[in-house]
């Protein structure tokens, strides 16, 4: 059934326009559903009683999407988070995810290699042992670092990396132990699936600011205010060292009791001094670029050894994939790093 | 209406014209900066609202920075307008008067017999 006439937006142009305004609003800006539908709405509406085009009374979606989250989510809610939308809080949803997705690709690997079933060794074990501790290891840290724990970002990094190892060692050491059964591969699939499921379902509290830093004493607060604006933000040191500095020497001259009372929460005094540069999201994606580069020339060296050692086959097929997957990553992070994107530091 | 100089929603539309006046009378630091506005009567502004302002005219370089020891204490971050400054504040100087001049219409009472006529009726068509 088909829209009414009055909910129909007046020309493909204009429902294209709100549906990117729509996705530009809770993907890259983690607004509430309601919150992108009423926006969409009123865009709508405007459009229908103007009679002029979407584009031209609003401008382009992605700038009019940061427009609305700034003016519609409140700052302390958009300052809790990183730029994607995410905090610490993810971590379990994350962990879940990643299980799940992994797992999916595994299996549907397992099940073009192996077939129905796959023997279970001590070594394939220590290998998914590495593999989990590896992925945990980055993706809390990740988040840590986002969320402006630096140090906390890089202990996990080096949790995971430690795992890796470990696991990478354990696997050499039980390689020629034999199996322990053999593992129905539609059960891998099924159990992934069902931490996908889990992943989506699972009740995130919302974020929130850190009580302690704008409660504790003065320095953990201009230590907090580094740490996001060099964790979130991307600044460089010099950039934050100067930030905190210029806050610091207001502060004094004030003579305020706390620098909160100058400048409110860390986070949000972070998110104020960068909302409305694209310089953040542009050092987030050269950061991107350097790791997909990284992976894009491991997996072409592979490609040229098993291309020399082995010749062409499927072994070869699927590095390739894997190249050409890495290198178009490479692509867009590269170009992301040097586009101009509206910011709104949500 | 904030008795200190005003709506904040004024202070915030006109805290980068009014730091750019400021700092057109000489170089200053951030809480200078303040200062000088909470005594032309815009208000207390917080560093919480000036230093985003100014670190955005200091990207779009209409501002540079130097940093200057501080006695004692730490050091001062002083700002200096630079040429392009200069000419955006003679251009903001120059739409001032009409955009002031404007507003200054619209908030005058309406003292039209057809307004006069309006106000005495309530919404809802019945005469107070």
């Amino acid at each position: 059934m088909s829209a009414p006439v009055q909910q129909r937006w007046p020309s493909p142009e204009d429902e294209r326009w709100g549906d990117r305004l729509r996705v530009r609003l809770a993907v890259e800006h983690g607004v509430p559903a309601p919150v992108a539908e009423e926006a969409a709405e009123e865009a709508r509406l405007a459009c229908r009683e103007s009679g002029r085009p979407a584009e031209e009374l609003f401008g382009p979606a992605d700038e009019h999407a940061a427009e609305v989250a700034r003016e519609r989510v409140p700052v302390e809610r958009r300052a809790a988070v990183d730029l994607d939308g995410g905090s610490p809080r993810d971590r379990w949803t994350l962990c879940l995810l990643g299980a799940g997705w992994g797992g999916s690709l595994g299996g549907v690997l397992l099940l073009v290699t192996q077939g129905w079933t796959t023997p279970v060794t001590p070594a394939a074990l220590a290998v998914l042992a590495a593999t989990a501790a590896g992925w945990t290891g980055a993706a809390w840290g990740v988040l840590e670092r986002r969320d402006g724990r630096l140090e906390r970002g890089w202990a996990w990094a080096a949790a995971g990396a430690a795992g890796v190892v470990a696991g990478a060692a354990a696997a050499d050491a039980l390689r020629d132990r034999p199996a322990l059964g053999e593992l129905p591969v539609p059960l891998v699939l099924l159990a992934s699936a069902a931490l996908v499921v889990a992943g989506l379902k699972l009740p995130q509290r919302p974020a929130a600011l850190d009580a302690r830093a704008a409660t504790g004493d003065p320095g953990e607060w201009f230590e907090r205010l580094a740490g996001v604006l060099r964790g979130r933000f991307h600044l460089t040191r010099g950039d934050v060292r100067d930030r905190v500095e210029e806050a610091r020497g207001y502060w004094r001259d004030s003579g305020s009791a706390h620098p909160r009372d100058e400048f409110g929460a860390p986070e949000v005094h972070a998110l104020r001094l960068v909302e409305g540069s694209d310089e953040p999201r542009r050092r987030r994606s050269r950061m991107k670029a350097w790791f997909y580069g990284a992976l894009t020339l491991y997996w072409g060296t592979t490609v040229v050894d098993t291309a020399l050692g082995e010749g062409f086959g499927g072994e070869l097929l699927w590095r390739a994939a894997a190249v050409a997957l890495t290198a178009s990553l490479l692509v867009g992070a590269w170009r992301g790093s040097r586009a101009s994107a509206p910011a709104a530091g949500s | 209406m904030d008795a200190d100089g005003g709506n904040p929603d004024w202070q915030r539309g006109v805290l980068t014209t009014c730091a750019l006046a400021v700092l057109a009378r000489g170089s200053a630091h951030g809480y200078a900066v303040a200062q000088q506005l909470q005594s032309a009567g815009i208000g207390p502004v917080k560093g919480g609202a000036l230093y985003p302002v100014l670190n955005r005219l200091e990207q779009d370089g209409v501002l540079t920075s130097a940093w200057q020891e501080g006695a004692g204490g730490p050091g001062r971050k002083v700002f200096t307008l630079t040429g392009a400054g200069h000419a955006r504040l003679e251009a903001l100087r120059r739409g001032w008067q009409p955009f002031a001049a404007a507003v200054a219409d619209l908030l005058a009472p309406d003292t039209s017999p057809a307004a006069a006529a309006a106000g005495g009726r309530r919404a809802d068509g019945s005469t107070p």
